[in-house]
């Protein structure tokens, strides 16, 4: 076990220098903040200066340099906005965006599992049908829309929930709602199509044809087995319900590292943007790492070898 | 006329192409339908609820914050969607195709390389880096689609890489090679033709999910410019008076929607008809 995860970390070591090295792409060679931080009637001088100062006169491979040096120290400079160091301001916005994500994953799999089990049992049912139409709508649905839609109805018109800022349970079910809907949708589908597979399995056959009952055959034979594509597509996409905590988060006011992001963006602040963007894709690295291990208590097939 | 039988046997297929063509008929005919021009303001006309007629004529949908006519900015906006969905689709569909194809079928190092790359993409939120590209390239539809495009590649990847490395071994690919077809010759006539209906499939579902990302990115403010309509564009603006005139957050969002849930029904459908291990 500790030899698997060892070796799932190192497995993580190209991946994470990839993501550096796409952030300093992204920020250094493609865009230049130089023009976006200086008022359009700045001179030349001033121009340089500033270039200067921040360091963008170098050429690109020293840039790169010792950008790698300042990122292996954790230090992405100070952000021009709040002037505190980047990397400070995103971790302390981070549990709040974790939280969301971890909520909205939550809801996709209390809801989305269980929706897709009574699917592929119940099959050609009412109950089949209602789930295969409600899931194909939840992928098809923005999730900012979506969040919009829940403040304007259970915000504005029935007053029941507070539609923006963080605080207890009830800040966080509208947002979550809306970023979970989109994974509960995934899940059911996916739990569905593999149960529906896994029931017309020959060791199901033999199961029912012992006589055990319906809940040990579903629960025991098929569950377990369907669960294990579904665990990998929860993995994967983790990365898409942090890519839409950033829209979320904005559309609730949702005080988290995705919201930081975009006011970062706003403001042209790049130490923050590189800050946030690395934070969120090792956040992301992490939780594949996570779901890695979590394999092995569901299918015992899998060894840590 | 059996092609078009065995389509229409699908009903997913048909529910979606059903579904598809308000927004297609929108993107196609714009000029000809939208009642009033997208960008002509009447500010004595602001906030017009739907059914109501204003200063210069009726308002089905009633007008947003600047007096502009909302059944013609949704009716406009459907041309960045169908051209965003349509063209992102194609540019990541080469792409990764092209890279699957050539991991797959030459494999070694560049194989490695390749997937490792791939490997880099998956670890980031893909609206993550599209996000911060377009910040980085300031809005435009043409930086929306090629960023869209770039970003878009990898499932294509994965899959033709996974494809050619089954078909590679297949006797056929055997024989050609034995009578001296080239490398060139041995993928145009025998890989690439057994990777397409996978290449189409996902193909399918992913031109919804290019138009929700560019919905997302210009709601954002860094997708589309905000002059140009767009159905995200629309959201955003509306966001503010939200609560004023539910109009343009409702009305665009069910377009988004519906646009999205008719390509997400005909990737189903494609699906069904051109793998025959979903059929169930």
């Amino acid at each position: 076990m500790t030899k698997f995860v060892i070796r799932r970390l190192l497995q993580c070591i190209p991946a994470l220098f990839g993501v550096v090295c796409v952030v300093f792409i992204m920020t250094h060679a493609i865009g230049n903040p130089i023009a976006a931080l200086l008022p359009p009637e700045a001179s030349e001088e001033q121009y340089h200066q500033l270039e200067e100062a921040l360091g963008f006169d170098k050429p690109l491979g020293q840039q790169f340099i010792g950008y790698w040096r300042n990122a292996l120290r954790g230090d992405f400079g100070s952000s021009y906005w709040l002037n505190q160091p980047a990397l400070g301001i995103v971790l302390q916005r981070l549990p709040a965006t974790i939280e969301l994500a971890l909520a909205a994953l939550l809801i996709a799999i209390v809801l989305g599992i269980p929706a897709g089990i009574c699917a592929a049992v119940k099959r050609n049912s009412v109950v089949s049908t209602a789930v295969s139409v409600v899931s194909v709508l939840g992928m098809s649905m923005p999730d900012f829309w979506l969040g919009m839609i829940l403040i304007l109805w259970f915000g504005v018109s029935l007053r029941w929930l507070p539609i923006s800022g963080r605080g207890g349970v009830e800040h966080l079910v509208l947002p979550a709602c809306a970023l979970g809907i989109r994974m509960m949708a995934i899940l059911a589908r996916l739990m569905r199509a593999d149960m529906l597979d896994v029931l017309s399995q020959d060791y199901v056959r033999t199961a029912w044809a012992k006589g055990l009952r319906r809940s040990v055959v579903v629960s025991k034979h098929a569950v377990r087995n369907a669960l294990i594509p579904t665990i990998t597509m929860i993995g994967l996409q983790f990365g898409a319900l942090i890519g839409g905590a950033v829209v979320v988060e904005s559309v609730f006011g949702w005080p988290g590292a995705g919201r930081l992001l975009l006011q970062a963006i706003e403001r042209r602040d790049y130490p923050l943007i590189q800050a946030a963007a690395l934070v969120l894709a090792i956040a992301f690295l992490a939780i594949n790492l996570l779901v890695d291990l979590v394999y092995g208590f569901v299918d015992p097939r899998i060894r840590y070898e | 006329m059996i092609v078009i039988r065995r389509l229409c046997r699908s009903r997913l297929l048909v529910v979606g192409v059903l579904l598809s063509v308000l927004p297609l008929a929108f993107a196609i005919a714009a000029p000809l339908i939208a009642p009033h021009p997208p960008n002509e303001q009447t500010l004595s006309d602001r906030f017009l609820p739907p059914l109501s007629s204003g200063a210069r004529g009726y308002h089905l949908l009633g007008t947003d914050a600047l007096g502009r006519d909302l059944l013609s900015r949704i009716i406009y906006g459907a041309q960045i969607s169908m051209l965003v969905g349509v063209t992102v689709v194609i540019i990541g569909g080469l792409l990764g195709t092209g890279v699957g194809i050539v991991a797959g079928y030459w494999g070694g190092a560049i194989d490695a390389l390749l997937m490792r790359i791939v490997d880099v993409f998956l670890a980031f939120p893909f609206l993550l880096i599209a996000l911060v590209l377009m910040a980085m390239l300031g809005s435009g539809l043409s930086k929306v689609i090629i960023v869209l495009g770039l970003t878009s590649w990898v499932p294509y990847a994965r899959v033709a890489r996974a494809q050619v490395l089954g078909v590679k071994e297949r006797e056929f690919v055997e024989a050609s090679r034995a009578i001296g077809a080239g490398r060139g010759r041995i993928i145009a006539r025998h890989i690439v033709p057994n990777v397409m209906s996978s290449v189409i499939v996902i193909a399918s579902f992913r031109v919804a999910a290019a138009i929700l990302s560019e919905a997302t990115l210009s709601f954002l403010g860094v997708g589309v410019p905000p002059g140009t309509p767009s159905w995200g564009g629309i959201l955003s603006e509306g966001r503010p008076y939200m609560l004023v005139s539910w109009g343009p957050t409702v009305f665009a969002g069910v377009m988004i929607m519906l646009t999205a849930l008719s390509c997400n029904l005909i990737g189903d459908g494609v699906r069904d008809l051109l793998d025959p291990r979903w059929r169930k």
